[in-house]
């Protein structure tokens, strides 16, 4: 189970990468969320795998295997709230870039914004 | 336990809320945010004094104790860059008031910039790993909000290219994150410092050790990843620049600093790779500013240099080169700030930072090049002023320990910052010829937050005795990591 | 793109989304819900509600949902901060039990109220995002 979340993970980080490396602001922006969600499942995958398990489980007396570690899952919901922040704010600036540009590839938009 | 040390971000969140309402009525807004600052800066002081004369605080959120519930752990460090924060906020948010444009002002201006404060302070306070990703979020969305407000393409593609490099440096902050929590369990620096060291595996250590460098490094703009810096500070409207240039790449160093010291510094290969990335950046940063003909743009450049000093600080990890770090540090966010502020002054009153076009500012504005001779001059490190100070720790701690090929770099980069800043002055200042002066009167709440600054510098310089001490506290803290995990996990 | 089906239907669906929302915000004090989803939920069926009206949602100057933020933000904060005043570290939450006719015993439980913040700033934002990138 482990190997396959990592493995997901691993195809989300590289599809990120390769479509961050676009000229397109759409797709580096679909490249971040991409990333952004390979490294939540990344995270996702050290609840529950160390055989050291959460620190709460032991002090509150349950069964260790009763409760899967929490604390990942609490890591990636705040994960999930900041990267949808920032992904907002992405989208709003390739749509301002686009609309006052009317292009939103950055091959075009370089030799017009070239260092004023 | 007192909740002192959750001040410094409260008090700035909720003068963000306040101001969120405020949005409309930009002289209320200027005031509410100014009295805000300054009470943040009271609460600031009394956390530092604390600090001192009572050795590490420690906060535990929720009343949960500590290696499970959140923690702020304020060691001297921490209280000093919270300090200053909150000297460089209150000096530019006054610029600012005299400065900005009213529609940046009713674009929220106010409430992200007290939002900046609420992350840049959380950082430097959290005792929490994963707190730590958090807190530089708030700070980075907030500074992707001020850095685009209101800009033209330029400005929002500029924004663009830093808001990509900082979501992939946080995305391997969370890669980090996720491998050290699978290797110890915990994510509390505190506990993380004593389960490290049990880590059997150098080698996935050193996978850790090399991440949480990538990231910071990228934060703080360390050779070679330093390229988003010079461009993106460019942009923005000065002030807010210059807020940046003085703050945010330290909340990196500051990063470096903490993680490092607690958690990587028994790898053979960490500290040497420092000292020699230190070098780097000093040297490239240094030549970089040499290569630019706009004042903002060689004082972007510094910045990077300068960060080479506060690493090199580090890299060399004695009591002497920790303290000069530190000491760098300060003295680099008073002055540096203080020269993008002059930067801004220039652009609001020939209406261009451009060298090849500015001239003869002296003139007109005697008091601005002379508060430009003595900023620029502690940055070079001039004797007696502050950054001479902090420059000769470093080198004797660099001669102690006998690495000569940093203490000559550090030498020839000081000369080649003294060259930099008197090509500015030569250009911007001295020349006969130049652009008139396009706004009548200079404006004397402008003079006043620089001159604050610049005196402060000054002061650091001269009264150096005076803030060495804190710099040794420390340093020292910083040396004997048992001290922090003494004061957050309780005496073993 | 005006649909009568899609306008019909979501005159029916939009209360059942609320209440839906209603229902997850209660339940997430202890299990899976909780302020961000219920808010998340109530965008998401406020947006919903733009696209089969035939208005766009970038209409109007309709300030509400930018204070929305900052009274979640305010609400958030002062339950956060009130245990300061008490004596507590920042952020103690407390809880007790009430006896209400017809539900029983009910716990009431000071964190709801910061997750109740939240909902607001969760609400206010997502709104505002969506309609600042549909709008002009």
């Amino acid at each position: 189970m482990e190997l396959l979340v990592l493995a997901v993970s691993a195809a989300f980080l590289s599809g990120g990468l390769y479509l961050m490396l676009d000229r397109t602001l759409l797709r580096v922006v679909i490249g971040i969320g991409l990333l952004s969600n390979g490294t939540n499942l990344l995270l996702l995958s050290t609840s529950g795998l160390t055989p050291g398990g959460a620190p709460i489980l032991a002090a509150a007396g349950h069964g260790e295997t009763a409760i899967v570690d929490p604390l990942p899952q609490a890591l990636i919901l705040t994960a999930i709230v900041i990267g949808f922040g920032v992904t907002a704010l992405l989208l709003t600036l390739a749509y301002r870039t686009y609309q006052s540009q009317g292009s939103e590839d950055l091959g075009e938009l370089h030799g017009r914004l070239a260092d004023e | 336990m007192s909740n002192l040390p959750i001040l410094p971000v409260a008090l700035p969140l909720a003068s963000a809320v306040v101001l969120l309402f405020l949005r409309d009525r930009p002289a209320l807004s200027r005031t509410v945010a100014m009295a805000a600052n300054l009470v943040t800066f009271a609460a600031a002081a009394k956390l530092l004094l604390t600090v001192r004369d009572q050795g590490i605080q420690v906060l535990q959120f929720g009343n949960w104790p500590a290696p499970f519930g959140i923690v702020f752990t304020v060691d001297m460090l921490g209280a000093l860059m919270v300090m200053v924060t909150m000297v460089v906020s209150t000096a530019t948010l006054l610029f600012a008031c005299f400065s900005l444009d009213e529609p940046r002002e009713r674009m929220f201006f106010y409430p992200l910039f007290q939002f900046l404060l609420v992350g840049v302070n959380g950082s430097f306070l959290t005792g929490d790993l994963f707190n730590l990703f958090v807190w530089f979020e708030v700070l980075l969305i907030s500074s992707y909000a001020l850095m685009s407000l209101g800009g033209g393409a330029y400005q929002l593609q500029e924004t663009f290219k830093y808001l990509v490099v900082n979501a992939l440096s946080s995305c391997l902050f969370l890669i980090g994150v996720a491998i050290i929590y699978s290797l110890t369990g915990t994510l509390n620096f505190a506990q993380l410092s004593v389960r490290m060291a049990e880590v059997p595996d150098p080698a996935l250590k050193a996978v850790v050790a090399v991440i949480f460098m990538l990231v910071f490094s990228i934060k703080a703009a360390l050779f070679p990843l330093y390229m988003w810096l010079p461009r993106a500070y460019f942009a923005p409207p000065t002030v807010i620049s210059g807020l940046f240039g003085g703050l945010l790449t330290k909340v990196g160093v500051y990063a470096l600093f903490r993680v490092v010291s607690l958690l990587f510094a028994d790898l053979p290969f960490v500290l040497p790779l420092l000292v020699f990335v230190a070098g780097a950046t000093m040297f490239f940063g240094v030549i970089g500013a040499l290569s630019q003909w706009d004042m903002k743009r060689v004082l972007s450049y510094h910045i990077v240099s300068q960060i080479g000093y506060m690493i090199m600080g580090l890299g060399l990890f004695s009591q002497v080169a920790l303290a000069g770090g530190i000491f760098y540090i300060i003295h680099h966010i008073l002055v540096k700030t203080a020269l993008f502020l002059i930067a801004g002054a220039v652009e609001k009153s020939r209406g261009t930072t451009n060298l090849r076009r500015l001239g003869g500012v002296i003139e007109t504005e005697a008091l601005l090049a002379g508060l430009f001779m003595v900023a620029g001059l502690g940055l070079a490190g001039v004797p007696p002023l502050s950054g001479f100070i902090a420059k000769l720790l470093l080198i004797q701690a660099g001669l102690q320990q006998g690495s000569y090929g940093i203490v000559a770099v550090s030498l020839l980069v000081s000369f080649l910052t003294l060259f930099s800043m008197m090509k500015i002055f030569r250009y911007v200042f001295w020349r006969e010829e130049g652009l008139p002066r396009i706004e009548e009167g200079g404006n004397r709440a402008r003079l006043l937050s620089i001159a604050v600054l610049v005196l402060l510098g000054v002061a650091m310089g001269l009264g150096a005795s005076v803030v060495m001490p804190y710099a040794e506290t420390a340093a020292e803290q910083i040396l004997n990591p048992q001290l922090y995990v003494a004061a957050v996990l309780g005496e073993p | 793109m005006y649909s009568l089906i899609l306008a019909v239907a979501v005159r029916y669906t939009y209360p059942l989304l609320l209440l839906f929302a209603a229902f997850l915000f209660l339940k997430g004090h202890n299990s899976p819900g909780g302020g961000f989803i219920a808010g998340l939920l109530t965008a998401a069926a406020i947006v919903l509600s733009y696209i089969a009206s035939k208005r766009s949602p970038g209409d109007g100057p309709d300030r509400f949902f930018v204070n929305l933020i900052g009274f979640g933000l305010c609400v958030a904060l002062t339950t956060a901060a009130v245990p300061v005043f008490l004596g507590y570290p920042f952020f103690t939450h407390t809880f007790g039990f009430v006896d209400v006719p017809l539900l029983g015993k009910v716990e009431l439980a000071s964190a709801s109220l910061f997750d109740l913040g939240v909902y607001m700033v969760v609400v206010g934002n997502v709104v505002t995002v969506i309609r600042a990138m549909t709008g002009q």
